[in-house]
């Protein structure tokens, strides 16, 4: 390493320190606005984690037809409990929470899932259901994030939520165990467990060695 | 000799960034033996997938669906918290007037002796008196707890679904 890389490294962590004040200060700013009433300001918190909340509710509520009233559900809750969101995790985490346990509620009113669904033990061997190891013509032409998508899909619950969270929301494990309520090894073990899962599945599922070439 | 492979946790923990210890190990092995370069490539690529899902799109208009039903949240939330104190103050009176009944306090006398005459209607249908005693303090101490619940840790719970 270089000495100008090692007199970085400190002044980098600093940064982000610094990076992650002015963030929260701008989030608390942000609260502040939406519970005097300014609308604009909530059209604002919109738009800033809308992304976030439909990654969620989109893994998780397989009608496609639900999802948006779910992401709307999820929103009008936040705005109703504002008031009592008290800074001690991001805003982030704690809306991610909201979306998880709406989805999960969903779910369960629409017996899609039961308690068992949501409690993978740690040494549980997690199968696949039989047509989805079978070749898929289908999907041959589509591209590889068609077909990742598909198979995250068929993933458990928990898997699939975990998947999202860590990689396209890139929330640490800590931050994904508050949202799931699950200790942090119980995020990792899932977490390589899913990602075994998925590499796996795309290599027998498409017999191709070569899937990403 | 047999070759010690890496296993496929040391492979994602390795491009998680999370084994900065023992990075430089695993790089060396992953260079030199082709069987974990092989499944270290699949990860890899597949990392890379995952990293590079487009995610999902809400409808244009969805802030302004959102923004349209405010006026009814905020209603509705007032509606929740009156309930809140209502179920709460009843629960709380049923357990004072429990008290006032079964345990002989000498304050509000007179109110003892209402609810005792109306209490003697109850006592007569039952075979023993320490019968009806005990299912009353168990049905009203399961209302007061259920009240303290819905006041004090429900909400907290409710909030979050």
């Amino acid at each position: 390493m270089t000495e100008l890389n090692k007199s970085l490294q400190p002044l980098g962590l600093e940064t982000g320190l610094i990076i992650r004040k002015k963030k929260m200060a701008e989030t608390s700013e942000l609260v502040k606005e939406i519970l005097s009433g300014n609308t604009r300001a909530f059209e604002n918190l919109i738009q800033e984690y809308r992304q976030l909340v439909s990654h969620i509710v989109f893994r998780m509520i397989p009608n496609p037809q639900d999802r948006e009233d779910i992401c709307q559900e999820v929103f009008i809750k936040v705005y109703q409990n504002l008031a009592d969101f008290r800074f001690e995790s991001k805003l982030s985490t704690w809306m991610a929470q909201i979306a998880y346990n709406l989805s999960i509620n969903y779910l369960r009113q629409k017996k899609m899932i039961s308690i068992e669904d949501l409690a993978v033990s740690e040494d549980q061997e997690v199968n696949l259901p039989a047509e989805s190891i079978q070749p898929d013509k289908s999907v041959e032409e589509k591209d590889i994030s068609q077909r990742l998508k598909n198979e995250i899909d068929n993933l458990p619950l928990q898997f699939r939520a975990i998947v999202t969270l860590f990689h396209l929301d890139q929330m640490s494990y800590d931050e994904i165990g508050k949202i799931l309520n699950l200790p942090e090894g119980t995020v990792k073990s899932y977490l390589f467990r899913a990602r075994k899962l998925l590499k796996e599945r795309l290599l027998s599922k498409y017999q191709l060695e070569d899937i990403w070439q | 000799m047999a070759v010690k492979h890496l296993s496929e946790d040391q492979i994602q923990d390795f491009l998680d960034g999370n084994s900065p210890t023992s990075k430089n190990l695993v790089e060396r092995h992953i260079r030199a033996c082709p069987a974990c370069k092989k499944i270290y490539g699949h990860y890899q690529n597949l990392f890379v997938g995952l990293k590079q899902d487009p995610g999902f799109q809400l409808s244009p208009d969805f802030a302004s669906s959102v923004i349209s039903r405010l006026p009814q949240a905020a209603q509705a939330k007032v509606r929740f918290q009156l309930s809140d104190i209502f179920i709460g103050i009843t629960g709380i009176a049923a357990l004072i007037g429990a008290l006032i009944y079964f345990i002989d306090i000498n304050i509000f006398s007179d109110l003892i002796t209402k609810i005792r005459s109306l209490a003697s209607l109850g006592k007569s249908l039952t075979a023993s008196d320490g019968g009806l005693m005990v299912l009353g303090l168990a049905g009203l101490t399961l209302l007061f707890t259920a009240a303290l619940d819905w006041l004090l840790v429900e909400p907290k719970s409710r909030k979050l679904v």
